[in-house]
């Protein structure tokens, strides 16, 4: 069957029918061809023919025309629409007819420059342009005898921003004849630069605009861009300059088919669905067994092993090597075979994780199958995108897991096909990256005192350049700034994270280990404290110890029934509102945040069913967090409203055979006292309370042990459980909340924190619901949340108000039961009580 | 000062990493100006005035065993140094010059704050130190340094094509001055003292170098290298020039070794029979700088003469082997079989195996051959440092030489 008949076949059967959320068909789109401008070189123009390039896309000739013109430019069109040429005609003919000019070509990765490198040689080759254009590859992986001759002789330099950071800019007087001539800086896959990275690379952008005007030297700049929802303003930002943004599209397309296919429902009451993982398998093999050729994006490492494992059982013997896995881990050698086995259509089926998405190139695919929702809009846009072909029919299928967002999305599946991408977000600003780039500028060439440092404020520059002043690491001589330390400040800056210390993952003892990998020292004590089972290639680990300090972590291979969650205990330490805004229920404020994290103990929970086994202690320095943050407080009069509104009844839990003894041994011990109010009371009227609720624990004997259990009174007790109803509202909440925040704004889950109170600081004592930058000094993250509460807050309520589930489940309040109730109908009263 | 102050607490708060955590400054400064510590002499340039600290030093004045300028001519060590007109290059156009600088990495960000350079003119030798008050300076400072520099036709260093000279070049090309090092001849004393002085003494740095071949002894109050970026930091922050008489004193011996040694390494390749050559480890690394220059009379007699004097026997065993293939390369055949022999009996596996290959190529003394291969498999054997693939090739070399034996028996 050709796809189109495959797709009538699926969309005539009833039960893929009904779990379709979504089906959108793009129709054929014809190319918007242009003849070569005029002013090419001819050279180049009979070296296009030659490779069967007989004129261009309408927005190949734009990006060239634009160059020409002078202008910076951002390319955002399609996927293997011809972004590398659009930008590269421009150059090749500037630098064929100027061979002193120079430009740098920067790729987030080493892979894609060395994917782009034999690109650009082939057509400089059918050229005959060899001797005026000399493209090199400047990387880690660069001998150190090619590097001298590349800095003399290379006119087009590939490389990527750490390198630029770290080992050309310190340097640049080696290389004066590169920057002196740079005449180009291309940026490929902008859309990879931004949180953290981008703030950081903006800077590194700073410097090199810096420098090069030292040598007198005004680049021009071209961006290429997937889809994202600001292209041109992500352009803008980092390189803190106009761009003229190019996103009309003009090479050809044929019909698309877009299709989210939730799995169909198993147990209603429960809310749970068939696996996403079982049920891609399924239409992978229906693909392959009708020869279309797939690629499989997974989110994880181990769901890519596990697709591939499942898929080759159901495979007959002689394709089971026709699926292969492609994921970070793999040598370079092994990657290049799987792209050009793909390429040439010996492998059937590629299972991936994001490591495919950045550009390279597999040629035109026929069908993508999305397992889980990737966590971004325009993450999904581009990997759907992966799936399209010139004149024939393409499909790309979204299988949502059971996962918050991913439920969220396949009962809204306009989020995905009606809503822009996601807006990429940077802050160059942000005061803990720009201090450090500063630092590196200083290194680099020393500061004049009415010096600019791109678009930062020079009140704000003056202030870190007197600060490093006094400390002794810069010197103000004649109004300039020099740099006196004894240090190399690139050296310690690494633009991947804000935090550059990294713990290495050893497997064994600090006399005989292997080094399986590495986590980030910010996040090393949540993932991999003491005792923590910690999941790496498909591996289980038991992790023996966390020393931070050194950088170490020791793990030790084992089979455990059960995976870890800490505890982690948020408090904050300090604030000041920057904006407030008093409305009828609740107020809301935006300001700055001193955060303190401290990990106390941590849960054992069984795989599969997640019934608590146990509580461990732990003792783990507490870490800190400067950074900005919008927090709802509640009115008190809000509470009493919504207090008031539950009609709340208890219901009779079943406590155990032997709760009665229990029971009277916890009266005993409290001497007849409510341990609330103090007073005394008969026996048979005290309540004997839970403090973590029963419903919480699979084991009765865990709930009903001694420190979990209190003698209340019955007015203090329904107290008690009112709060607990607070509680759980306010969790339920805060966690839907959080959990729709990444849709928004463009940003992955650990870039935001949340927090909910029931009696917080920043509410006087009253509750509050935060929401933080998860990067010191913060990215602005925050603050977008602040400006569209309203349609953030009715979105959040609504996810909870339309999941199935009965009670509160993990896909709309999240944990079940940690504070007592389910909390779907508190959460709802909660949010939709925000006005 | 208010606003530094919060802004340094709100970094703290960050994590930025900072220089002094929490210490009080002094800003009271001492202003204790170098011309006060030291006699300074004034150059002025076009980029305005610097100072400089003038010594001059008789040509027979000695640093330790050796006197600064050479009696004898240098072509030996131009040789080595791959200068081709050697008649351009003179004592008259030598320059002698190390750097103090701001930090010890390279990278736009290290200055030098001091260059001690050296020449020799008028039966003198002329040692001036330039030193940059403030980094303002640097234009003037480097626009005096090639003043100085104006005759100069090679500039002799120790490390100097890693550190000293880079960096120069560096700050010329920041300070858009074109720099004086580029075009001429550079003489780096760190590689040929390596080469000559490794097996003797472990390390070679200067110092080292300074003590055990000039056999010189500083006096008290220097304050060395690698300490001189600390002082200069806080000499900027604080305006007390005074600490810094140590690191002057440090950069003059500094160079005024580097002339001495530069005596002695050039006397020794002009005449290496002379009595600097008492050590049987550095007539060995004699002998290999000669075989590199070529001269293959001279490193041979050191070779030999290596051999007579006493020394370990791991040490006579690495001689012995090394000037046998010495002689081998050089087509004296039976001259090397006889240091293999020598080696053999030493129990050496390396010249067991050349004895084998002769016995069994060139004298076709199979049994002898055979009896040697023998054992070197025992010795191999008990010896774990030894790969399986070395120990299979005896076997293999074995095997062969049995079914030669039994070929001639059969001849027989």
């Amino acid at each position: 069957m050709d796809l189109s008949e495959l797709l009538n076949k699926w969309r005539q059967t009833q039960a893929f029918a009904d779990n379709v959320s979504a089906w959108i068909v793009t129709p054929a789109i014809d190319a918007d061809r242009r003849p070569f401008p005029a002013s090419l070189n001819p050279n180049i123009k009979a070296g296009l023919q030659s490779l069967g390039i007989t004129d261009l896309y309408s927005h190949q000739l734009e990006s060239f025309e634009a160059l020409e013109s002078g202008q910076n430019v951002v390319i955002s069109t399609g996927t293997a629409s011809g972004k590398t040429l659009a930008y590269n005609l421009r150059i090749l003919d500037d630098l064929s007819r100027n061979p002193k000019s120079t430009a740098i070509h920067l790729y987030p990765t080493k892979a894609l420059a060395q994917d782009q490198l034999s690109g650009i040689q082939d057509l400089i080759e059918s050229s005959n342009l060899q001797t005026f254009i000399r493209p090199a590859i400047y990387d880690g992986d660069t001998p150190q005898s090619q590097r001298k001759p590349i800095r003399n002789t290379a006119n087009i330099l590939k490389t990527n921003p750490d390198m630029l950071h770290q080992a050309i800019l310190p340097h640049h007087t080696n290389w004066h004849r590169f920057l002196s001539n740079l005449r180009y800086v291309v940026i490929d896959e902008a859309h990879i630069y931004r949180g953290v990275f981008g703030s950081h690379f903006a800077n590194v952008l700073r410097r090199l605009k810096r420098v090069c005007a030292f040598y007198g030297a005004f680049p021009q700049f071209v961006l290429t861009s997937a889809t994202i929802g600001n292209p041109q303003e992500l352009a803008e930002k980092l390189i803190e300059s106009p761009v003229h943004l190019i996103d009309k599209d003009g090479s050809q397309h044929g019909e698309k088919q877009f299709i989210i296919y939730n799995p169909p429902m198993v147990d209603k009451q429960l809310g749970i669905r068939k696996s996403a993982l079982i049920t891609g398998v399924n239409f992978i093999k229906e693909l392959i067994e009708n020869e279309h050729q797939t690629l499989i994006f997974a989110r994880t490492r181990r769901t890519v092993e596990m697709i591939l494992t499942y898929l080759r059982d159901k495979l007959p013997i002689q394709d089971k090597n026709k699926v292969r896995g492609y994921r970070s881990g793999f040598l370079k050698k092994e990657r290049r075979e799987i792209e050009s086995d793909f390429r040439k259509g010996d492998l059937k089926a590629v299972v991936s994780t994001s490591a495919l998405e950045l550009g390279i190139d597999i040629g035109d695919l026929e069908s993508v199958i999305l397992v889980g929702y990737p966590g971004s809009i325009a993450t999904t846009k581009q990997r759907a995108g992966r799936a399209g072909r010139k004149n024939q029919s393409a499909m790309a299928m979204l299988i949502p897991t059971p996962d918050a967002l991913d439920q969220y999305l396949a009962r809204h599946p306009e989020y995905i096909i009606d809503q822009n991408p996601e807006n990429a977000l940077i802050d160059p600003d942000n005061l803990s990256i720009l201090t450090q780039h500063v630092l590196c500028a200083s290194f680099e060439l020393p500061f004049s005192a009415n010096e600019p440092f791109g678009q930062v404020d020079p009140y704000l520059l003056r202030s870190i350049l007197a600060f490093y002043k006094e400390q002794a690491i810069l010197n103000l001589q004649n109004d300039k700034y020099y740099f006196v330390s004894d240090d190399y400040p690139s050296a310690s800056v690494s633009l991947r994270s804000s935090t550059p210390k990294v713990i290495s993952l050893k497997l064994g003892t600090a006399q005989n280990y292997q080094l399986i990998g590495e986590i980030d020292a910010a996040s090393a004590s949540w993932f991999v404290h003491p005792g923590a089972i910690y999941l790496h290639d498909a591996g289980v680990f038991e992790v023996q110890e966390l020393d931070i300090e050194k950088g170490n972590c020791f793990l030790e291979s084992v089979n455990s029934e059960y995976y870890t969650i800490p505890n982690l205990s948020t408090s904050i330490e300090d604030f000041s509102v920057i904006t407030q805004e008093q409305h009828q229920t609740y107020s809301s404020s935006y300001g700055h945040l001193s955060l303190k994290f401290e990990l106390n103990s941590y849960k054992k929970l069984r795989w599969h069913t997640n019934e608590v086994l146990g509580i461990e202690p732990l003792s783990l320095p507490p870490g800190e967090l400067e950074t900005v943050g919008f927090w709802m407080s509640l009115k008190q009069s809000f509470i009493d409203q919504l207090k008031d509104e539950g009609n709340w009844t208890a219901t009779q839990n079943i406590y155990g055979a032997n709760w009665k003894t229990i029971r009277e041994k916890i009266i005993l011990r409290d001497a007849n006292r409510c341990r609330a109010c103090g007073k005394t009371f008969e026996s048979g009227q005290l309540h004997v309370h839970h403090i973590q609720p029963f419903k919480s624990f699979a084991d009765p004997e865990l709930a009903n042990r001694a420190s979990n259990l209190v003698s209340l009174c019955p007015g203090c007790h329904s107290l008690a459980e009112v709060n607990v109803r607070i509680r759980s509202g306010l969790a339920a909440a805060s966690n839907a909340l959080r959990n729709l925040a990444p849709l928004l704004i463009m940003c992955d889950q650990e870039d935001i924190g949340s927090l909910s109170e029931a009696k917080s600081v920043l509410a006087d004592g009253l509750p509050a619901i935060l929401v933080y930058d998860g990067m010191p000094g913060g990215l602005g993250l925050s603050r977008k949340l602040y400006e569209h509460k309203d349609f953030w807050i009715a979105s959040a309520a609504e996810a909870i108000e339309t999941c199935p589930c009965s009670d509160g489940c993990p896909a709309c309040v999240g944990p079940v039961g940690e504070l007592g109730y389910g909390g779907k109908s508190e959460g709802i009263a909660l949010l939709r009580g925000l006005k | 000062m208010k606003d530094w102050q919060d802004l340094s607490e709100q970094l703290r708060k960050l994590g930025v990493k900072l220089g002094m955590p929490n210490e009080p400054h002094k800003h009271t400064k001492t202003h204790y100006p170098i011309e006060k510590v030291l006699n300074c002499s004034e150059t002025h340039t076009l980029a305005g005035t610097i100072l400089s600290v003038k010594q001059t030093f008789d040509y027979n004045y000695a640093q330790g065993n050796t006197k600064l300028a050479p009696d004898t001519y240098f072509n030996r060590l131009l040789q080595w140094a791959k200068i081709p007109d050697k008649d351009l290059v003179s004592l008259k156009n030598l320059v002698f010059l190390d750097t103090e600088t701001t930090g010890l990495s390279s990278g736009t960000g290290t200055m030098a704050f001091m260059v001690g350079v050296g020449k020799f003119i008028d039966h003198h030798f002329l040692l001036e130190q330039f030193f940059l008050r403030n980094p303002a300076e640097e234009a003037a400072f480097l626009h005096a340094l090639s003043l100085f520099c104006a005759d100069m036709k090679a500039v002799v260093t120790y490390n100097g094509k890693a550190f000293d000279i880079p960096i120069l070049n560096t700050r010329h090309i920041l300070q858009r001055i074109p720099s004086p090092f580029v075009d001429v001849y550079h003489i780096d004393l760190l590689t040929i003292s390596r080469q000559l002085w490794r097996l003797r003494l472990t390390q070679c740095n200067l110092a080292n170098i300074e003590r055990n071949i000039l056999e010189f002894q500083r006096k008290g109050g220097e304050v060395t290298g690698y300490l001189a970026p600390e002082f200069y930091k806080d000499y900027l922050r604080t305006g007390d020039a005074r600490p810094l008489e140590g690191v002057f004193y440090h950069n003059q011996e500094d160079v005024v070794s580097l002339s001495a040694l530069f005596n002695k390494v050039a006397s020794l390749l002009e005449n290496p029979k002379s009595d600097d050559l008492k050590h049987s480890n550095d007539m060995f690394s004699a002998a290999r700088v000669f075989n590199h220059l070529e001269d293959f009379e001279t490193a041979d007699l050191l070779y030999s003469q290596s051999l007579q004097s006493e020394t370990s026997q791991e040490l006579f065993i690495k001689y012995l082997l090394e000037h046998a293939q010495f002689l081998r390369r050089n087509k004296a055949y039976d001259d090397a079989l006889k240091l293999w022999i020598r080696a053999a009996e030493l129990d050496n596996l390396e010249a067991l195996i050349q004895l084998a290959k002769h016995h069994e190529h060139k004298s076709k003394d199979f049994q002898q051959a055979q009896s040697i291969t023998l054992k070197a498999i025992s010795i191999m054997q008990d010896d774990s440092s030894f790969t399986d693939a070395q120990l299979f090739a005896l076997f293999h070399r074995k095997k062969r030489l049995e079914s030669k034996i039994n070929k001639s028996k059969e001849i027989k």
